[in-house]
């Protein structure tokens, strides 16, 4: 590691001791500017914090034409208005020293539409146990509403073996392969870290507050200038982080963050469907009650990468095995029992996959392809009960094509940016399921889920001109993102391409972004999905965010 | 038909043929000129002018040493100004002056430029002059000036006899072989605001300088860069690195960048060209680094001839102070910055037809110790002058080399102006021998390896 610049050493007399006076004196000086807490020592501490306030207007009322007990909380919760009103606070720290250090973050957030009574009106379909239907549970309160959390906590250090260097990170941290840009959970990625989906809709988010640290070792061997070994074990699972029950965005009640309970089949057909309860009562009288999510046994999740150039493609080649528990998570239900809880699949996925990574013109253009073993699919019709834990799996295969690319002034911008990237997914091989229930017949001869598609694929660009000191200090930007589902209810991942995973559909978010004297950055952003009732679980949810950020 | 083939086939080996010969004669005279005492190893004119305000080169080193901060003295420190020249007098000094810099005083009547006595101290080591007189008999130009072949180690083109070679001179002059330093990138705003818009760790290795290796060992990098950005606090732990390489023509400069929160090192699209420098507010272009950086393939690029002008040089003094005492009103501090009488080679690029560049024409003012522009012109495709570049020189009598480090780019239609690779509040430059392991630390894998955000 370099020794970058010479430091003063007349600052030199800041020691570790004082460091708690200097968090303190730091602190109190916010948000004056950035710390470095440290300046003149021979380590280097820094500490950041960034605020962002903001809030979001639903455009239009609920069309509730075709809700259905388990989906509808969130569209009801919501009228017309206000639908966020949020504070959040990302705090990071570092200290190293001759290239060993220490790293924390952590982020807390308020919203105070989370921490009132909300705006549903339908008692008897709201997927609520612990209180009223016009309120929202515990477990949403608390991650929609107000919550502070550690993100990164690890250790790091470095040897230099006199050519290959070792490099490795203990603790809590996030770590990502491969080339994909928007849907990493179509990559490599979907192994290596949990996403926060809920966080991913704030304006303004960073890779470092979406991508949820997992506890780690993770190492790197640079074998050459252009060459290295990186591997990973993980002694720790997180779940993919939805959207909670009954928030905003929210499209399934019964999961998520403080789900309580869910509704199954319809008022005549199941256990509780009695014909003798008024159809006013019958949702009463069929829920199953959440159990929380039951990890199972703990497989290790771990992954080997080798990264290297290829002078002859002029490209990076990057090759990965990795191997890991679905960060998505199935539901089981024991209607004898009558509730339901979430289960990590049993069998771990194992993944390979190759990037490729070069300039095509001035594009840089990233080609991840993987296969997966084990992939946990949406294939069989009904749901896993406690009775039959098997579930389908089988083998998968992925493409990502991503581009970025920077445009010099032309038309009526000074400067552009056109950024996208292509998923696709196919299911090669269907296993046959081992069921343990007499009388079930292996997948195939089964009923098949004809709702869901064997090939799914969708796209996401990202146009963002901009237009340089439109006002002394001011740079104005107007971000035009599209994200369109070729085709979707994929029969991998309910949340490919989007959330829900619409079909034939996408979104549409056409934003203004000011960066003033190169600390405030503001946005106001409109959010339209594109697509029907049966294609879009959030059609009708237009809605308006305005956002105010500043790191200091 | 087959005649005719044939025919072309005759005539195009004849002009290969009539211009190797013509390459190697040009060669030849540019090794003789170069022996021949006149000019100084590195391809300047050794001798002061007739007026005496410009000095002989006599090889000698300044003194610059170094202080606790790891900054280099200023050698001159005691001079006082021998002239001022401000909006009223800028008149008088005929072609002294360059357009930017008559522009920049008359729209700024407060400022002026001082001028002092005229210092030749830009001496680079033995072992680089060496190269500089091979590259005299072997350098040459490929694809129409978009590559340099056969040169190493040095300036390619000592005695150059286009305005291509001179631009490779200016690119591939010695800037030292492993170079370290904290850099601000400021932003002063039309209405005058001062903002911090990236304070830079960086470091660069130049395999192209490798000397201790044999120039046929040369990988065709010329150099590498690493940088990692401190501030401001919303764009710390990102970094970035880059290769460039001496054949623009095969090659375009290559880069990488590592996004905090993933650890993760994605290829960047290409940086280059016109494209505006986001960190600049658009008032640079990424090809504005050093007044001029980057493949020559959209301009023709003619020599225009040398001259005797006032340009910013000898600049230690303007690097020892406060960003606070070195930035002015419109421009930096006139007390600030150290001018001089020094013979430059006025080079011009006109865009090639076909080709597309915001910049339609372009004029870079190369010093004749080092190679390097130390003033720029820049005019927009409607002819209206448009942008006026400075770049400021710092003395390294230990190394010994001389090299631009700082620069400022006025953007004189809008009115804001950019002050880069400013060192006044973060330190020294620190020069070390090169060091092919560091290879290691000068790679994508690295930037993933050492990320901590």
């Amino acid at each position: 590691m370099h020794e970058f610049g010479r430091r003063a050493p007349a600052a030199r007399s800041a020691q570790p001791v004082a460091l708690a006076a200097a968090l303190v004196a730091a602190a109190a000086a916010m948000p004056a500017q950035a710390v470095d807490l440290n300046p003149g020592g021979d380590w280097q501490v820094r500490w950041d914090n960034t605020v962002r306030l903001s809030s979001a207007l639903r455009v239009k009322g609920a069309d509730l034409a075709a809700a259905s007990p388990n989906t509808d909380d969130g569209n009801r919760n919501f009228g017309k208005g206000l639908v966020s009103a949020r504070a959040d606070l990302l705090s990071e720290f570092d200290a190293q020293r001759g290239g060993f250090g220490l790293r924390l973050s952590g982020a807390a957030w308020y919203d105070g539409v989370y921490n009132r009574s909300n705006d549903h009106d339908s008692p008897l379909s709201a997927s609520r146990s612990s209180g009223p239907g016009n309120s929202f549970s515990a477990g949403t309160r608390e991650l929609a509403g107000r919550k502070a959390e550690l993100l990164d906590a690890f250790v790091f250090g470095r040897h230099d073996f006199g050519g290959p260097v070792l490099s490795a990170r203990l603790g809590r941290h996030s770590l990502i392969w491969g080339t994909s840009l928007f849907f990493g959970m179509n990559g490599m990625a979907k192994g290596m870290a949990p996403i926060d989906v809920y966080k991913l809709s704030l304006p303004g988010t960073q890779a470092k507050e979406t991508t949820m640290p997992v506890p780690q070792l993770s190492a790197t061997l640079q074998l050459g200038a252009d060459t290295s070994l990186e591997g990973y074990l993980q002694f720790g699972y997180k779940p993919t982080r939805l959207h909670p029950a009954g928030s905003y965005l929210s499209s399934t009640d019964m999961l998520g963050d403080g789900a309580e309970r869910m509704f199954i089949g319809n008022a005549t057909a199941n256990r509780c469907g009695s014909s003798t309860v008024p159809v006013s009562q019958r949702f009463n009288n069929c829920y199953l009650n959440f159990l929380g999510l039951d990890e199972g046994a703990k497989a290790r999740n771990l992954g080997l990468a080798l990264n290297t150039r290829i002078e002859r493609l002029d490209a990076d080649l990057g090759l990965y095995a990795v191997r890991y528990r679905d960060t998505s998570t199935l539901i089981q239900t024991n209607t004898g029992g009558g509730s339901y809880r979430l289960i990590v699949p049993a069998d771990p996925i194992e993944a390979v996959g190759l990037s490729l990574a070069r300039q095509i013109g001035e594009a840089n253009v990233g080609l991840e392809l993987s296969v997966r073993e084990d992939q946990p699919l949406i294939a069989k019709e009904g749901v896993v009960t406690a009775a039959d834990p098997s579930y389908a799996k089988g083998r998968t295969a992925h493409l990502n094509l991503s581009w970025t690319l920077l445009l010099p002034k032309a038309g009526f911008w000074e400067g552009a940016s056109l950024l996208g990237e292509l998923a696709a997914n196919t299911v090669l091989d269907i296993d046959p399921v081992k069921t343990s229930v007499a009388g079930r017949l292996p997948l195939g001869t089964e009923k098949l889920n004809r709702e869901r598609h064997r090939h799914a694929s969708g796209l996401r660009v990202i146009f963002t001109p901009t237009w340089y000191q439109v006002l002394p200090g001011l740079d104005l930007s107007a971000p035009v993102n599209l994200g369109w589902s070729l085709r979707g209810t994929s029969m991998i991942d309910n949340s490919f391409p989007f959330s829900g995973s619409p079909d034939h559909a996408g979104e549409l978010i056409l934003g203004l972004t000011g960066v003033y004297l190169s600390r405030w950055n503001a946005n106001l952003s409109y959010i339209h999905y594109i697509g029907k009732a049966a294609t879009q679980p959030v059609f009708d949810r237009n809605y308006l965010r305005l956002s105010l950020q500043a790191t200091f | 038909m087959h005649a005719n083939l044939r025919c072309h086939a005759a005539s195009w080996l004849l002009a290969t043929l009539l211009v190797t010969v013509a390459i190697g004669a040009a060669a030849q005279d540019s090794a003789a000129a170069l022996k021949s005492g006149t000019l100084t190893p590195y391809g300047a004119e050794r001798a002061g002018n007739r007026e005496g305000t410009i000095p002989a080169w006599d090889g000698k080193p300044a003194a610059t040493p170094l202080d606790a901060k790891g900054r280099r003295a200023d050698p001159y420190a005691a001079e006082k100004p021998r002239l001022s020249i401000n909006a009223a007098n800028a008149a008088a000094q005929g072609d002294k002056l360059s357009d930017g810099t008559k522009a920049l005083l008359a729209r700024n009547p407060d400022w002026r430029i001082d001028v002092y006595p005229s210092h030749r101290a830009a001496v680079f080591a033995p072992a680089v002059y060496e190269q500089v007189a091979r590259n005299a008999a072997r350098a040459k130009l490929a694809h129409d000036g978009v590559a340099v072949d056969d040169a190493y180690g040095g300036v390619p083109f000592p005695v150059p006899r286009n305005g291509h070679e001179a631009v490779w001179n200016h690119m591939l002059s010695y800037r030292g072989q492993l170079t370290q330093f904290v850099a601000d990138k400021y932003v002063m705003t039309s209405a005058g605001q001062r903002v911090l818009t990236s304070r830079q760790q960086t470091a660069l290795l130049y395999p192209y300088y490798d000397l201790a290796s044999p120039a046929d060992k040369f990988s065709g990098e010329w150099a590498r860069a690493r940088i990692g950005i401190t501030e401001p606090p919303a764009n710390a732990g990102q970094s970035l690195m880059t290769i460039d390489y001496v054949d623009n023509f095969g090659k375009p400069k290559d880069g990488w960048q590592y996004v905090p929160g993933q650890r993760r090192v994605r290829k960047s699209p290409s940086v280059a060209y016109d494209t505006p420098d986001p960190s600049t507010a658009g008032l640079a272009n990424f090809d504005e680094v050093n007044l001029f950086i980057g493949a020559q393939d959209r301009y023709q690029f003619r020599l225009v001839g040398k001259r005797e002008m006032y340009v910013p040089f000898n600049n230690n003094g303007l690097m020892l102070k406060s960003v606070d005492q070195a930035i002015g009103k419109g421009a930096l501090a006139p007390e600030a910055v150290r001018w001089e009488l020094q013979r430059v080679w006025v080079v011009e690029g006109v865009l090639r037809d076909g080709k597309r560049n915001v910049a339609a024409r372009r004029r870079l003012y190369l010093q004749e110790d080092t190679w390097q522009a130390v003033l720029s012109d820049t005019w927009d495709a409607q002819g209206k002058l448009w942008k006026t570049g400075q770049a400021f020189t710092l003395l390294a009598g230990d190394q010994p080399l001389a090299t631009t480090l700082s620069y400022a780019i006025f953007d004189l239609l809008a009115g804001g102006w950019v002050y880069a690779a400013a060192i006044n509040d973060t330190g020294g430059v620190n020069y070390a021998p090169y060091d092919a392991k560091q290879l290691n630390s000068f790679s994508p894998n690295a930037l993933a390896s050492s990320g901590v955000r």
